[in-house]
C-alpha cells in the first residue's frame, strides 16, 4: 500500500531586531489569514519571542550558545527558525515532514539577504524589502528546494 | 591558559581565520580605495572649518558602514556573537581588521574589569600617501574606523565608545584606538510580552 505525502513550503518571514516584519512571502497557502498581514506578523513574532525565552529558561545549559529554539513542529506544519547574531530573524514554514531547513535559512541570510539587501545602499534599514534582486534570488532558491512541492511515495 | 582563551578560539586561530578570508575575497584596486578615502577627508576639511566637526562626520559615516558591514563579517567569517565583551578584542583585531583592511591589529592596555581595551595599528593602510597639513593637528584622519567598530558592535548588542588616542600621522609611534564598553543593549521586548 502506498501513501502520497506532499512536501511543501508555505511561508517565509524576515523580522529585524525591532520586531518589524521586513519581508513576507507565501506559496501554496491553503487557509486564509486570520487577521491582517500586520497582525499575523505581530502574533508570530510574539510567539517566537515567548518560545525563545521558554526554551532558554528550561534548558539544562541556558548560557550555551548551542541551546536555542530551532524549529517547532505540529501535525499540520513545521516552522524553521534562524536568528543571526545581529538579531535578524528568518522563518520558513513547511509541511511537517520536510527535513531541517535551518541551513537553508543560513544560506539565504549569507547569499541573498546580505548580498542584495544589506549591501544595497538604497535599502533603508527597517523598511519593507522591495529589492528586486533579493526577491528574484529568494524565489529561485526556495523553488529549487526539493521540498518546495513534491510528493513522496511511501510504501508500507 | 584555558581561561584566557575566548569562546571563539585563541588569537592564533583567529589570525588564521582572518588570513583565510582575506585571501579568499576578490582583490580590487587598493590605491583607488586609499585615495578615495583621502579625497573624501580632504573634501570634508574644505566643507567644514572646525576640524572637530570633520572628526564627528567621519565617525558617523563609519557608524553607518559598521551597521551593515557586520553582516558581511558574520556571513564570511561564520563566527557567532562573542559571549563576553573581552572576547571581541581579538576578533576585531585579528579577523575584522585583517579581512577589511588587510592588516591585523594588536590588543593591549586592558582595564581591570576587562571592559576597555586598545587596538594597536602598527600599519594603517588608510595612512599611505598621507601627511597632515598645518592646522589639522586635531584631526583623527582614520576616525571612520572608530565609527565602523562602534556600528558593528552596536548590532551585536554592545554599546561602546571608540576613539583614537594615538596616531602615527601626529608623530606617535603607533596608532591606537581605545574601545570602551558602555552597556549591553538588551533585546527589544515586543509589545504585549512584558
Amino acid at each position: 500500500e502506498e501513501t502520497v505525502v506532499w512536501q511543501m513550503i508555505y511561508t517565509f518571514y524576515i523580522f529585524d531586531r525591532h520586531g518589524t516584519c521586513i519581508f513576507y512571502e507565501t506559496w501554496h497557502r491553503t487557509t486564509a489569514m486570520s487577521g491582517t498581514p500586520d497582525e499575523e506578523a505581530r502574533l508570530l513574532y510574539g510567539m517566537i519571542w515567548s518560545l525563545k525565552a521558554f526554551v532558554k529558561r528550561s534548558s539544562p545549559y541556558p548560557d550555551s550558545e548551542k541551546s536555542g529554539f530551532h524549529f517547532l513542529k505540529t501535525s499540520a506544519y513545521k516552522l524553521h527558525y534562524f536568528e543571526t547574531s545581529t538579531l535578524f530573524k528568518f522563518l520558513i514554514s513547511s509541511d511537517p515532514d520536510t527535513t531541517d531547513l535551518r541551513d537553508f535559512l543560513k544560506a539565504i541570510y549569507k547569499n541573498v539577504f546580505v548580498e542584495y539587501v544589506i549591501k544595497n545602499p538604497l535599502y533603508k534599514m527597517g523598511e519593507q524589502i522591495k529589492c528586486e534582486l533579493f526577491i528574484e534570488n529568494l524565489q529561485k532558491e526556495v523553488k529549487a528546494l526539493p521540498s518546495f512541492r513534491s510528493n513522496l511515495r511511501i510504501n508500507h | 591558559s584555558a581561561k584566557q582563551m575566548s569562546s571563539q578560539g585563541g588569537a592564533k586561530d583567529l589570525a588564521r581565520v582572518g588570513e583565510t578570508i582575506f585571501k579568499s575575497v576578490d582583490r580590487f584596486n587598493y590605491e583607488l580605495f586609499i585615495m578615495t578615502y583621502g579625497a573624501m577627508v580632504a573634501q570634508l576639511l574644505r566643507d567644514h572649518e572646525d576640524v572637530q566637526e570633520v572628526n564627528t562626520r567621519l565617525e558617523k559615516m563609519g557608524h553607518n558602514i559598521g551597521l551593515r558591514l557586520i553582516e558581511e563579517f558574520l556571513a564570511r567569517s561564520n563566527l557567532n556573537r562573542c559571549q563576553e565583551f573581552k572576547d571581541t578584542a581579538e576578533v576585531i583585531a585579528k579577523v575584522g581588521f585583517k579581512m577589511f583592511l588587510g592588516v591585523a591589529a594588536g590588543v593591549t592596555n586592558w582595564d581591570q574589569k576587562k571592559e576597555e581595551y586598545s587596538l594597536i595599528l602598527d600599519e594603517n593602510p588608510l595612512n599611505d600617501f598621507v601627511e597632515l597639513p598645518e592646522g589639522c593637528q586635531h584631526l583623527w584622519f582614520s576616525n571612520i574606523l572608530c565609527g565602523v567598530i562602534r556600528g558593528c558592535l552596536e548590532m551585536l548588542q554592545w554599546r561602546v565608545e571608540c576613539k583614537f588616542v594615538k596616531d602615527v600621522l601626529k608623530g606617535d609611534e603607533t596608532s591606537e584606538i581605545r574601545v570602551k564598553l558602555i552597556e549591553i543593549i538588551p533585546e527589544e521586548i515586543p509589545v504585549g510580552e512584558d
